[in-house]
């Protein structure tokens, strides 16, 4: 399982690396699916490993296609750190303790796609204040927040479908 | 105890990691010129080359037409150099570039030319357009450079506008490509609607004189500076070819300043 997560996943990087260059359609949207990439690192990875993970996605993404080094990598550490408390309190307590993953045939898109919607949130706020931190009002920061969560989290629940373990989506 | 433990090391590592990303973002602009960093516009400019020309070679017709502009200019002003107006004396040395890959959806967006340290291109030097002040270079490897769009927070450009030149500062709104501000302007200083901004030439970056862009609507900021909307000529998202600005009295400009 983990061998298959890992070459989808190295997927879903090229992918977003795609959206980040040709996809970026108005200053205010930026689609992003590294926080559903994070949300479905195998729970069996010890959290500094996730977090390793997710510095490097976010330093690829920074450094091949949106051109501020440090940007993604900054915003993806809280939601790596958050993972497994997160899928815990809010999908189900047994995904951490028994180390299996969590799917929408199991947990429910409503669950699911709260806390995808949750990290998102969580990493786009983050993304917003550090990329415009003294340059634009916190209006701005708020309205690119809501905007680009909402965008992101329909192709992050494509990502996190993909991602999930076929025999248990 | 053990849990205690787990939470413990990765708190540590969230730090850490944390601050190294926080550091990169920092320090950014000195980090691509290291050698940790410089193989990455390399790398960028060959993984989004095949993209960018497909992107290019669909606009053709629009390029052409932009050539065609650019050739008229600089006839007119051949004409009038030979009609006897003095040739203004700057500093200036300009070579072609073509764009490889660029950024125009994002706060800080990015142009990577296919220049680089080889060519002469260091950083600081400006690029330009006939329609505009384009980016500034901020990194090079041998055969790229790596410069900060106009449509970046972080570029601000010296122009003037009005029939006495009074100079302020362009910056980028964020919002839409071809929309900047001039401000510090002082209010009693009048432009009027319509008139065209140029470039300064009080930067030792870009040479004075480039059309930038159209003035709009005036916004008094705290009753002592005026800012103007600005319509910008050039369309920031479909650059090709470009010219990279040199100044060779930059290092004698930039020691006195010292």
């Amino acid at each position: 399982m983990d061998r298959r997560f890992s070459v989808v996943y190295c997927i879903m990087l090229l992918i977003q690396l795609i959206l980040a260059k040709y996809c970026q359609m108005w200053h205010l949207v930026y689609i992003c699916i590294l926080p559903a990439m994070i949300l479905c690192q195998p729970t069996s990875r010890p959290t500094p490993l996730v977090l390793f993970i997710a510095f490097l996605s976010g330093l690829a993404v920074d450094l091949l296609a949106d051109g501020v080094i440090g940007l993604n990598a900054a915003a993806l550490l809280p939601v790596a750190l958050l993972q497994k408390p997160l899928i815990s309190l809010l999908i189900d307590e047994d995904v951490v303790q028994r180390h299996y993953h969590f799917s929408f045939f199991r947990h429910g898109y409503i669950r699911i796609g709260g806390t995808l919607l949750l990290v998102i949130f969580l990493f786009m706020l983050t993304y917003a204040l550090l990329d415009n931190a003294g340059e634009r009002n916190f209006g701005f920061v708020m309205l690119k927040t809501f905007l680009s969560s909402v965008v992101s989290l329909i192709f992050c629940i494509a990502a996190t479908a993909v991602l999930s373990p076929k025999q248990q989506r | 105890m053990a849990r205690r433990r787990r939470t413990f090391i990765a708190a540590a590592a969230f730090i850490v990691l944390e601050v190294a990303a926080l550091c990169c973002l920092a320090y950014g602009s000195e980090l691509r010129k290291t050698w940790l960093a410089r193989p990455f516009t390399g790398i960028s400019a060959a993984l989004w080359r095949v993209g960018d020309n497909m992107r290019g070679y669909m606009t053709l017709d629009k390029e052409n037409e932009r050539l065609i502009q650019d050739n008229a200019q600089l006839q007119s002003r051949i004409l009038q150099l030979q009609a006897g107006r003095p040739a203004p004396s700057v500093p200036y040395t300009g070579q072609s570039a073509m764009v490889v890959t660029m950024t125009t959806g994002s706060q800080h967006n990015y142009i990577i030319i296919d220049r680089g340290s080889a060519d002469g291109i260091s950083e600081g030097d400006g690029i330009i357009t006939a329609r505009g002040a384009v980016g500034i270079v901020q990194a090079t490897s041998e055969h790229y450079a790596f410069a900060l769009s106009f449509a970046n927070g972080k570029v601000v450009v010296s122009a003037k506008a009005g029939r006495e030149g009074t100079v302020g500062s362009l910056t980028w709104t964020g919002l839409a490509l071809n929309a900047a501000l001039l401000g510090g302007i002082p209010v009693h200083k009048d432009i009027a609607p319509g008139d065209t901004v140029y470039t300064s030439g009080y930067s030792s970056i870009f040479p004075p004189d480039i059309p930038l862009g159209i003035v709009g609507q005036k916004r008094i900021n705290n009753g002592s500076t005026a800012e103007y909307k600005v319509e910008l000529f050039e369309d920031l998202s479909s650059l090709h070819s470009v010219t990279v600005v040199h100044n060779n009295a930059k290092k004698e400009i930039e020691s006195l300043m010292q």
